[in-house]
């Protein structure tokens, strides 16, 4: 959901009606609508991640601890301004949302790295074991939007990108 | 005195093996109570040799000793490996921090012997999948519990899957020379559910010669399989979280408890550091 900044040109809706008054009842009955102006101001990425948790039924979510992002992932924590990173709890599931922002645009590239790296491994993992669960890895992609890096597996991922996006 | 170590240890093992020898056939839930299950019977290694030993005395141990032993400890494993992660990142506030994890789901003795590549299933170390040995060695790790084979059994039979075992330890140990190894045995499907050589009296046989393995390379061994087994000697279905092998938070509290007391027989029997 983005900021809205609304404009009110209700004034001007009502000058139009009145200049034009005589020429059609049914327009000049209709009320004004209101004319919206929206700015572009993305919302934090944990309340992407709440809104997700909102709209989607997720598999047992678990948010990852720092540590482990880091010592497993190779991901180093102070490049990131925010960041929200869930996997499944349940080990049969390939499930996962990861939404980073970087503090600089120049770092987007290393992150898409280690996010293609988590795909790459979840989807061996997955191939000879779990199809559907290979297919959902397969169908995922790291995508890059400003500093913004973010991947997202999962059988909704569809419905997960949408509002991740809407909210960037 | 490594060698030492590890006998005492050993001892310690035996004892746990003998309680759960010696303990009545329980329901599962009273196996999660922690006392004792049905199963393979675990005959407790190294008895003998320690046994006329006079280091063999008995020392209290405290629950923050027990968790001290976790430091620099890494559990080894597949995705039944990856339930116990998942469940100890949940708990973050206990000891199960301390734990470090290499885990991954289908991973198998056969893949850890395997050179990387894009397709081979190893598990993630610093951003990177890596050799076992190579992770356990950045890690500084002094302690390792193995549990593998789920996925080998039906690839390379159980004695074949046992000699590649005994590589990985060696190449462990040829990478951390210090390194202590712990074998976890196999856990069991559901009643009915096990597939090819995957079937409950080929995992028994199995952690029979997991458990000689152990013996013979001066390895600790942990049953794991009987304290979440029914009174069949199957997982118990309380534990089961897919109708097949994969365990539910229930089965890794079990895990927890058997880690723990591991650890205190094993510390019972080592002196203290001050």
């Amino acid at each position: 959901m983005k900021k809205k900044i609304t404009a009110g040109f209700s004034m001007c809706m009502l000058a139009a009606a009145l200049m034009t008054g005589g020429c059609g009842q049914k327009e000049a009955a209709e009320p004004a609508t209101e004319s919206v102006i929206e700015t572009e101001a993305a919302l934090s990425v944990h309340d992407i991640y709440q809104q997700i948790e909102q709209a989607v039924t997720l598999n047992v979510p678990l948010l990852l601890p720092d540590d482990f992002i880091t010592n497993y992932y190779g991901i180093d924590l102070s490049v990131l301004e925010e960041y929200v990173f869930e996997m499944s709890e349940a080990a049969t599931s390939a499930e996962t949302i990861v939404i980073m922002k970087a503090n600089d645009g120049e770092d987007t590239g290393v992150l898409a790295d280690s996010l293609q790296e988590v795909r790459s491994s979840k989807a061996a993992e997955m191939e000879n074991y779990l199809p559907d669960q290979f297919e959902i890895v397969e169908k995922s992609e790291v995508k890059i939007k400003g500093d913004y890096v973010y991947l997202v597996i999962s059988e909704q991922a569809d419905a997960i990108l949408e509002i991740i996006e809407g909210g960037l | 005195m490594l060698l030492k170590k590890r006998l005492k240890c050993l001892l310690g093992t035996g004892l746990l093996s003998l309680g759960l020898i010696f303990a009545a056939p329980m329901t599962a839930a009273a196996g999660a109570a922690g006392s004792a299950a049905t199963g393979p019977a675990a005959v407790g290694p190294a008895s003998e040799e320690v046994g006329g030993s006079q280091e063999n005395t008995i020392r209290e141990v405290s629950e923050a000793e027990i968790d001290q032993y976790f430091d620099h400890t890494v559990l080894v494993g597949d995705s039944i490996m990856l339930g116990m992660r998942n469940y100890a990142m949940r708990r973050q506030d206990t000891y199960l921090s301390r734990i470090q994890f290499l885990a991954a789901g289908s991973f198998s003795v056969n893949h850890a012997l395997l050179p990387i590549t894009e397709k081979n299933i190893q598990p993630m170390y610093q951003g990177m999948k890596r050799p076992v040995w190579e992770s356990l060695s950045m890690m500084g790790a002094k302690r390792v519990f193995i549990c593998l084979g789920m996925n080998d059994l039906n690839i390379s039979g159980l004695e074949g899957t046992i000699e590649k075992y005994k590589t990985l330890g060696a190449r462990i140990k040829e990478r951390s020379p210090e390194i202590e190894i712990h074998i976890i045995s196999m856990t069991y499907t559901l009643a009915g559910k096990g597939v090819g050589k995957l079937k409950n009296d080929t995992i028994r046989q199995y952690n029979a010669l997991l458990q000689q393995m152990a013996e013979e390379n001066g390895w600790g061994y942990l049953d794991m399989a009987a304290p979440l087994s029914d009174a069949n000697g199957d997982l118990a279905a309380v534990y089961c979280s897919d109708r097949f092998v994969h365990q539910t938070p229930a089965a890794y509290d079990v895990w927890n408890q058997q880690l723990r007391v591991y650890a205190r027989r094993c510390l019972e029997v080592t002196p203290a550091v001050y």
